[in-house]
């Protein structure tokens, strides 16, 4: 049995960090000083069997401010489900009361760093309601772990968490308004097997090369169909640990491959807990998609 | 016979007079204006930023047409600063431009129409650049071209290609050609039009801009603002608005005084 705790969290103060994602690391590193610092919490021994996705900004429902009302994780049956707020181009909450207005997150700069506000506010041109609208924004993650039993972790013990650059000035303090546990046995994939091609997405970065350990450096999986081998974008990631930085060679997120395996399902379940290198900091998540599935992005 | 180009330069002009398609004058400065551009390509340039069927404003609401920017979340119009005076002897002179390729430098280059959406129902569009898309989509059908032929080709050099070249500042082009080149890489835009550009944008083969951590420089202040723009790019789907945000992005925090690769701000973790 896998299970995952799906995670949503509310951004209380600007963060500082890369804006592509919170790194499982950094939610591992930030779990690491919640469970040391509070004698009631759980042992901090069980974060060394815990599995943390990166965690992907999303924008809540447009209301007028001041807002007291919290959006909540969306219900996952089927396998697509897990996905709802996972990609760029769809993560957003209540898609139904976006307004025409793509959510995109709005930067501040704070002593030339540059943060993402914890709301966006819109000043719209004049409306049937309402002239500001104000957009709080929210991060999605899950964890698994080796040991099932180290899970659930309580909101208590999820909440204010610091993420991102800067935390010590009070950058990236987090709320946890919502998570639940999914059971990777008992949900849906039937469109997946109703499919003889697909298409991978990288959801989360996948890892060639690390200075961080003396492993071996990941190749491109074979049953990636990619024509030629070296024409996916790459990018640069860091990995601190132990007050060190690492550089890591990525392919980077968001790009589209060729499925060329024969284990479909087992292909997705391997995509959600991840492979690769640094699988247990997030990178390496992917997402089978059959070819019914529109690939177009929307506002 | 007005050259095919003018007439995509000139076919939504009426916008940046605050007038909807129905009410648009047939001429303005002189010059026939607000004629459909030949081969459909309205139409698809449209169909690149917005769904097809747009709900009407209600007739008793002037549509508005000024733009709400995503750089700052506010209405382009400013009370006082933008009217009609002012505005409309700038539009005049772009619309009165008698040669395309000027005419397409003009656009390029104009802060004036980037006051405007494209539809007031969809209103982080952009009048400048579904303006732009048009013409591009324009001059390569009449050459033959399909739309599927086409890529979207990032360059950071400064030759502009007339009417290929839809978005230009002094670091970055974007063109739709047919064919990237070993030093401009491109990506398909699609068999047909859509609101893709973040698929196609995440699929380009290389990053037209900074966005990786270059481990013998420090993390700068540039560098960190490049993956903002990146990022947001990624969550786009409509290509004027796209476009539209690149621009603002750059004059808010990437212009003349924001830090600049050499003059790097070292940003400690």
């Amino acid at each position: 049995m896998t299970r995952l705790q799906h995670i949503l969290w509310r951004l209380d103060t600007h963060y500082g960090g890369r804006p592509y994602y919170v790194s499982g690391h950094a939610i591992i590193r930030a779990l690491h000083h919640a469970l040391t610092t509070n004698p009631t919490a759980p042992n901090p021994n069980i974060l060394s069997t815990l599995n943390a996705s990166h965690g992907i900004f999303t924008a809540g429902p447009l209301t007028p401010p001041p807002a007291d009302t919290h959006p909540s994780l969306p219900t996952i049956n089927t396998y697509n489900d897990l996905f709802t707020l996972r990609r760029p181009q769809t993560a957003h909450l209540h898609p139904d009361n976006t307004p025409h207005l793509p959510t995109i997150p709005d930067i501040r700069l704070h002593h030339d760093l540059p943060t993402l506000s914890p709301a966006r506010h819109f000043n719209m041109p004049r409306t049937a309601d309402t002239d500001t609208q104000h957009q709080p924004w929210y991060i999605h993650a899950y964890l698994h772990a080796d040991d099932e039993s180290h899970l659930p972790l309580s909101e208590a013990t999820l909440t204010g968490l610091r993420l991102g650059g800067h935390r010590t000035r009070g950058h990236g303090r987090v709320t946890c308004i919502d998570t639940r546990l999914t059971n990777l046995d008992t949900i849906d994939y039937t469109p997946l097997t109703e499919a003889d091609t697909y298409r991978l997405e990288l959801i989360t970065p996948y890892v060639l090369t690390t200075d961080a350990d003396a492993t071996t450096p990941d190749d491109i999986p074979s049953w990636w169909d990619i024509a030629p081998r070296d024409s996916l974008r790459h990018r640069t990631e860091k990995l601190i640990r132990h007050g060190n930085v690492h550089e890591l060679d990525v392919i980077d997120h968001g790009q589209h491959v060729t499925y060329d395996g024969n284990r479909p399902i087992e292909t997705a379940r391997n995509g959600i807990t991840r492979i690769g290198t640094h699988q247990k900091y997030g990178f390496g998540e992917l997402r089978l998609i059959p070819p019914t599935n529109p690939s177009a992005t929307n506002e | 016979m007005t050259n095919p180009l003018i007439i995509a330069y000139r076919h939504d002009i009426h916008k940046a007079l605050g007038r909807s398609h129905d009410d648009a004058h047939a001429t303005f400065a002189g010059v026939p204006v607000n004629d459909t551009p030949p081969h459909n390509a309205d139409p698809d340039a449209a169909a690149l930023s917005r769904p097809d069927e747009e709900p009407q404003t209600p007739e008793s609401r002037r549509p508005n047409y000024y733009r709400v920017s995503l750089v700052t979340g506010r209405s382009c119009f400013v009370p006082g600063h933008v009217t009609t005076d002012t505005l409309e002897p700038t539009i005049a002179r772009i619309a009165r431009t008698r040669d395309p390729v000027r005419m397409h430098q003009k656009w390029l280059t104009c802060d004036a129409v980037t006051a405007f959406n494209e539809h007031p129902r969809r209103s982080s569009t952009s009048l400048k650049y579904h303006t732009l898309l048009t013409a591009a989509l324009v001059d390569a059908y009449q050459d033959d071209h399909t739309f599927a032929d086409l890529q979207l080709v990032a360059d950071t050099a400064d030759t502009i290609y007339p009417h290929r070249t839809i978005f230009t500042n002094d670091r970055l082009n974007l063109s739709l050609h047919l064919t990237p080149t070993d030093d401009a890489p491109g990506a398909p835009i699609g068999d047909a039009p859509t609101r893709n550009w973040a698929t196609v944008w995440s699929n380009l083969p290389e990053h037209p801009l900074p966005t990786g951590y270059d481990f013998d420089a420090p993390d700068t202040t540039y560098e960190r603002l490049t993956m903002y723009l990146d990022h947001t790019l990624r969550h786009l789907g409509a290509w004027s608005t796209a476009l539209q945000y690149i621009e603002d992005f750059a004059a808010a925090y990437l212009g003349p005084n924001a830090p600049t690769p050499d003059a790097a701000t070292e940003v400690t973790p």
